[in-house]
């Protein structure tokens, strides 16, 4: 039981802190502000030679 | 966040259980200078709690894709700009469902998971197939189509995949990240195009240029469809998709007089001239019970699809917004009755019933029905929500969607070629704007079938086949205006710089003030900076 | 060099599309047939009692009108036409051979009808369905769209029979013309030509905008004259250069890069000989309209055609012309807002540099250009400029060899 009542918290409080993740877009702002730039900036770091 | 104070904002107890608020204040729930919410909209407790679980399942789905080849897959990240656009994919979510409440943020969540449930199957199955990231097996086995062209005839390969290869890597990106079209536009003009051709060929070609569309099949098919610089962009991406000639490819033409009873017969030989070309890449017959089972799955689709269009004609269960209306519609031309589309399809139906005989009105700030009508964008896709959100122009169908719809007659053999002609050559961007005057002139006759006052006429300024018809336009739309009210809605379809998603605001805002003497229904929309944003 | 005796009459026939030819043909009670577009066979239009007017505007510099209709972000091309129709400079037209290859084009012959541009009640616009594959097959299918969208309304409106017999009479005259061209266009092949771009130019438009039977006794003349007409001392140009792209249906354009130092010795665009040229053949046991169907198809080098096949061809058939008649260079111009050529210019030039399925590399030049000269001051410096850089390489490989 004592186990069962860990997971049931461990749960809750995974639930909650995706829903605050959710709710205050921690996700996109993530992306937005950390992992589009970094690729971005490797993107654009290639010597591509472009043919048509 | 936001100057409107939450009292104002949600004045009862019920307004903020329901979500339902007097004053939404959308645009104050963005992050300063972007489309990307500092908080996510709420949208009532249960409506809420059903949008947490839809992106938890959308996570949920790209983590899927990411898990099907993790190798591969971080390579794939690594290689191609325009796969960083997937990581977006609830930043879209949220752009198309921005003021969605009760049934109908149901029924667009089941076209929306349709969509990414699609897209993550033709992703996963591309980074599997893709020789640039590892030569396997499968990579003879999917073979690439031009965007436009609809895959319907794979379905007789039973033993094969296929992809819209210029979808995932090309129109869809401005749709997630608009500077990614801009990004493809330049690198297509650095190669001499002219940038002031239409910006979807553009893109194409943009990524063809920079070598990064992935290597697949063993032939790939291309297509003179939707018009002239998608048949030119065909040829431009030659190099890149034929891997410098060595990959076969035919070309799966249609005629642009399309109802021109002279023109069927050319319309049939291309799709037995295709199978054949097909046969003899694949080495494999043509299956024609598997191809005949997927046209009555289509059919039964476009029978359900066409008594949604009536619900949305005769009454206000608007029950897929417009942005999910048209892109729903556009994906199944393209991918055919899968099983995602089936489904979703089934959902629809139930919902659609259930909310057409409880008469729910899905658009109560609705002070207008329009149909929006010619090519729309896809930077600002989302801009018929914006509407509606903004000044209660509810967009209940658009051009693109009225595409593909007939019913084909899989009684004879004879007869269905001839209806797979037929919907060969009906794809979005082409039904209407191609094969002569009548068909762009539809317009009216759609409005009155759907009891709309107004149309909203998207301009995009690079497309050469709407500039011709512009004066003609103008005039019939004189002759009309006792019966409707006309706003142009400018864009440059894949090029946000053009005309940005703010210009485009500002010319249906001038409109709305200086002609229609209306006030909006969310005055935070109105104007607002969103030049950073996605 | 001695003027050509009829060249001043040819410049002057160009001066406005119902030119004097045109008036003689139409007191003789022929019918005016108007075309925009390569596909549609001449020989077709050229039938007995009838004849063919490809549509030019010359001079047009404010198609007002027209951007009305088609926007300032369509082909200057379909607007000057447009515009000359509501000037009123096609009254002579009986009927509009239209098609649906370039959308643009075909927008702008529905305004024919739509604006009722044409005072005569019997004008017609009809459209071609031109197949965009090029197949045995696609040959019949263009075969029977002639006689659906031609030969149908020609008869059901004006009366008018194209039988077999009188298509093979006007082939028969087409090819002649074609041969005399041909002929007269040869000379540019010389190392010092005795005939200019220029004066080529000014007679293969003539060809494509008077009744050819007019114009025979002039065209046969004129290559009679070229016989023995002495070419300057030395050659009065720097380098010699291939034309390639859409319309070039105003010779002060070929002028202008002349007039640069360069001579236009190869005219592979849309109104220009390479190809458009050659000879109908009509097979044993075929029809004169399936042998038309079957040459305007598969000789045409329109960028509209798809598949490997087409869009290879067209690259190593600009190649071997460039060689065939020593250019030493490649102009590449597209009008602009042409959605075909905006795309075949910038492909042709990338795959001639890098001699991508063509052996050699040939320099290029690439241009846009609005439909009258109107540019003329940076279009002169681009070219001055490319012509600068061809010599300066044709120096560095005498050097070097």
């Amino acid at each position: 039981m004592k186990i069962l009542g860990k997971i049931a918290v461990g749960l809750f409080g995974l639930l909650t802190a995706l829903a605050l993740i959710f709710y205050y877009n921690l996700d996109m702002k993530l992306m937005y502000y950390v992992i589009v730039p970094f690729l971005t900036k490797h993107y654009d770091s290639r010597k591509i030679i472009r043919k048509l | 966040m936001g100057k409107t104070p939450f009292k104002e904002r949600y004045p009862t107890l019920k307004s903020f259980i329901t979500g339902v608020s007097p004053n939404p204040c959308l645009a104050e729930r963005y992050i300063p200078k972007t489309n990307i919410y500092d908080r996510r909209e709420w949208r009532g407790v249960v409506g809420t709690t059903r949008s947490f679980f839809f992106w938890l399942n959308t996570w949920r789905q790209m983590a899927s894709m990411a898990m099907a080849s993790p190798i591969r897959t971080l390579k794939g990240f690594w290689k191609y700009r325009w796969l960083s656009a997937y990581l977006c994919t609830p930043h879209m979510v949220d752009k198309w469902t921005a003021g969605d409440r009760g049934i109908v943020l149901k029924c667009d969540y089941v076209a929306i998971n349709c969509m990414i449930a699609d897209t993550v199957d033709i992703l996963k199955k591309m980074i599997k197939a893709d020789r640039k990231l590892g030569e396997n097996k499968y990579s003879d086995k999917v073979i690439p189509f031009d965007y436009t062209l609809a895959r319907h005839i794979m379905h007789g390969f039973p033993d094969y995949d296929s992809v819209n290869i210029n979808q995932q890597c090309a129109f869809m990106l401005p749709i997630f990240r608009m500077e990614l079209g801009a990004y493809y536009v330049d690198a297509a003009v650095s190669m001499g195009i002219p940038q002031d051709m239409c910006t979807l060929p553009l893109v194409e070609v943009g990524v063809a240029v920079d070598g990064e569309y992935p290597d697949l099949g063993c032939c790939w098919l291309s297509t003179n469809n939707p018009c002239d610089a998608n048949m030119m962009d065909n040829a431009a991406m030659y190099r890149a998709l034929s891997n410098n000639g060595a990959k076969p490819n035919h070309a799966f033409t249609s005629p642009l007089m399309y109802d021109d009873p002279t023109t069927q017969e050319l319309a049939v030989y291309e799709i037995y001239s295709a199978i054949n070309f097909l046969e003899e890449q694949l080495g494999v017959p043509f299956n024609w019970d598997s191809f005949t089972k997927s046209l009555e799955l289509t059919n039964r689709f476009n029978e359900q699809e066409v008594e949604r269009w009536d619900i949305y004609a005769s009454s206000n269960f608007i029950g897929l917004n417009g942005v999910c209306q048209g892109l729903f519609r556009i994906y199944f031309y393209q991918q055919g009755a899968n099983k995602y589309f089936t489904k979703a399809s089934d959902r629809l139906q139930e919902l659609f019933i259930e909310g057409y005989k409880k008469k729910i009105n899905t658009i109560p700030n609705a002070r207008h029905r329009a149909v929006a009508w010619s090519c729309g964008s896809t930077y600002f896709s989302h801009g018929v929500i914006w509407l509606y959100n903004c000044w209660g122009i509810s967009c209940v169908i658009n051009m693109d969607s009225l595409t593909g719809h007939h019913i084909i007659d899989t009684s004879n053999r004879e007869c269905m070629m001839e209806d797979v002609a037929d919907l060969y050559a009906r794809t979005p961007m082409r039904t209407h704007t191609v094969g002569g005057n009548r068909h762009i002139l539809q317009v009216f006759e759609t409005a009155r079938k759907f009891n709309c006052d107004m149309i909203i006429m998207y301009d995009d300024i690079g497309c050469k086949g709407m500039a011709g018809c512009q004066g003609l336009l103008e005039e019939e739309f004189r002759k009309h205006s006792d019966e409707f009210h006309i706003c142009w809605m400018p864009h440059a379809l894949m090029d946000h710089r053009t005309v940005s998603p703010r210009d485009a605001r500002a010319a249906v805002n001038e409109y709305m003030y200086t002609v229609m003497k209306e006030e909006p229904v969310d005055p935070t929309l109105v104007d607002f900076d969103d030049s950073e944003g996605w | 060099m001695k003027d050509l005796k009829h060249l001043l009459r040819f410049e002057d026939l160009l001066q406005e599309a119902n030119n004097d030819l045109v008036r003689q043909a139409k007191d003789e009670g022929k019918l005016a047939l108007a075309y925009n577009c390569s596909y549609i066979p001449e020989p077709l239009l050229d039938v007995e009692g009838c004849f063919g007017v490809r549509l030019r505007a010359p001079n047009c510099t404010s198609p007002d009108m027209a951007t009305y209709y088609m926007t300032t972000r369509s082909c200057p091309y379909a607007k000057s036409i447009l515009e000359r129709g509501f000037e009123g400079g096609y009254n002579f037209a009986d009927a509009l051979i239209g098609q649906e290859c370039c959308t643009t084009m075909n927008r702008m012959e529905n305004y024919f009808t739509y604006c009722d541009l044409i005072p005569n009640e019997k004008f017609f616009v009809t459209c071609v369905d031109v197949p965009i594959n090029r197949t045995q097959w696609h040959e019949g299918y263009f075969e029977r769209q002639l006689m659906h969208k031609v030969l149908k309304p020609m008869k059901d409106v004006y009366g008018i029979e194209i039988t077999d017999e009188k298509l093979a009479a006007s082939i028969e005259m087409h090819n002649e013309m074609c041969r005399l061209i041909s002929e007269i266009g040869e000379y540019r092949k010389e190392d010092n030509p005795r005939i200019t771009g220029y004066e080529f130019h000014i007679i293969q438009l003539v060809t494509q905008t008077c009744p050819t039977y007019l114009i025979m006794d002039m065209l046969r003349e004129t290559a009679e004259e070229l016989k023995t007409r002495k070419p300057e001392p030395k050659p009065w140009f720097r380098t010699r250069v291939m034309l390639v792209g859409s319309e070039v249906d105003d010779p002060e354009y070929t002028k202008l890069i002349e007039m640069c130092g360069a001579m236009v010795v190869a005219d592979r665009y849309c109104f220009g000989s390479l190809p458009g040229r050659e000879q109908i053949e009509i097979k044993e046991g075929e029809r004169p309209l399936h042998a038309l169907a079957r040459h305007y198809l598969s000789n045409n080098m329109c960028p509209r055609t798809m598949g490997p096949r087409n869009i290879k061809d067209r690259k190593i058939y600009i190649y071997n012309k460039a060689v065939e008649y020593k250019a030493e260079g490649i102009i590449f111009h597209n009008m602009k807002f042409c959605e075909y050529w905006g795309y075949e210019r910038a492909q042709d030039a990338h795959w001639l540099e890098d001699a991508f399925v063509v052996p050699a590399s040939i320099p290029t030049c690439q241009v846009e250009r609005d439909y009258t000269t109107a540019a003329a001051g940076q279009l002169r410096t681009r070219f001055q400029a490319f012509i600068e850089s061809l010599e300066i390489k044709c120096i560095q490989d005498k050097k070097g060899a």
